[in-house]
């Protein structure tokens, strides 16, 4: 028998196998047991912000953070106003009399 | 999807290798952890994805046929055998289970071998990357494995088509 008729038996043998399928169900299993390896702080991010990498939902908290703290510090700080400028009693008179009198002329 | 064009081959070969679809698809799913546990390691152009999913299949086939505990002695004479004999006329599915009870008797590499050049159509080349093996290596226990299949089939011979 020649070489190639005998490398032709197992795969003839082997075409005779019943067909193997894999069960109804599998690929969501396969699917349940992803997620569930996932670690909780990717799960969460995608949570949030589906289909978009994971340090993208915490660059967004992050920035967020900021932007709230810098506006909320703004507000709780009254800032100089022009009133309190003009009539400092800390800062020195920043024009003398003679100066607004030549201005008023 | 990985899952979607990978899983499906996996099970096939986990089923051929174990003879049951439990632990093949316990074996698909070992096969898939490791893949995700590992994906951040992987490094591009190092294997290819399906070669390193059969190898990791394979192992996971290994480790479950080397736990399963050996049959005593006493009851494996008494177990029927699987196998149809020649003279009982032979239907495709007795014809089927003739052939899996040969592949089951086969050493497990042999078997890998066998399964993956025959079944799978892989290349000799293919397949010692994912046996982990020369491709000599490979060519040797194929020529055994086909040697062993053939002996074990000699009943069968006529109905598979073998003229030698």
């Amino acid at each position: 028998m020649s070489e190639m008729e005998q490398d032709d038996f197992p795969t003839r043998a082997m075409a005779r196998l019943e067909a193997a399928r894999p069960p109804a169900g599998m690929r969501g299993r396969l699917l349940v047991a992803y997620d569930a390896q996932r670690p909780l702080r990717i799960r969460l991010a995608e949570l949030l912000w589906p289909g978009m990498p994971a340090w993208a939902p915490g660059a967004a908290l992050a920035a967020s953070l900021l932007l709230g703290v810098g506006v909320g510090v703004g507000v709780a700080l009254p800032g100089p106003t022009a009133e309190r400028m003009a009539f400092s009693p800390e800062e020195p008179p920043s024009a003398s009399v003679e100066s607004l009198l030549a201005e008023e002329r | 999807m990985l899952v979607t064009r990978h899983s499906g081959r996996i099970f096939v070969l986990a089923r051929r290798m174990l003879g049951s679809d439990a632990e093949a698809e316990d074996v698909v799913q070992d096969t898939f952890l490791k893949l995700w546990t590992h994906a951040a390691r992987w490094k591009p152009g190092t294997a290819k994805i399906e070669t390193w999913l059969y190898r990791v299949g394979l192992n996971a086939c290994y480790d479950r046929l080397r736990k399963k505990r050996p049959v005593p002695l006493d009851e494996a004479l008494e177990l029927p055998d699987a196998a149809p004999r020649p003279d009982q006329g032979l239907d495709a599915p007795a014809l089927a289970a003739a052939v899996a009870a040969a592949l089951a008797q086969l050493p497990e590499r042999q078997r890998a071998a066998i399964l993956l050049c025959h079944h799978e159509e892989r290349g000799n080349i293919e397949a010692a990357e994912i046996l982990g093996l020369s491709v000599e290596a490979v060519e040797s226990l194929l020529a055994r494995g086909r040697r062993n299949l053939k002996a074990r089939l000699a009943p069968f011979r006529d109905l598979l088509g073998d003229e030698g």
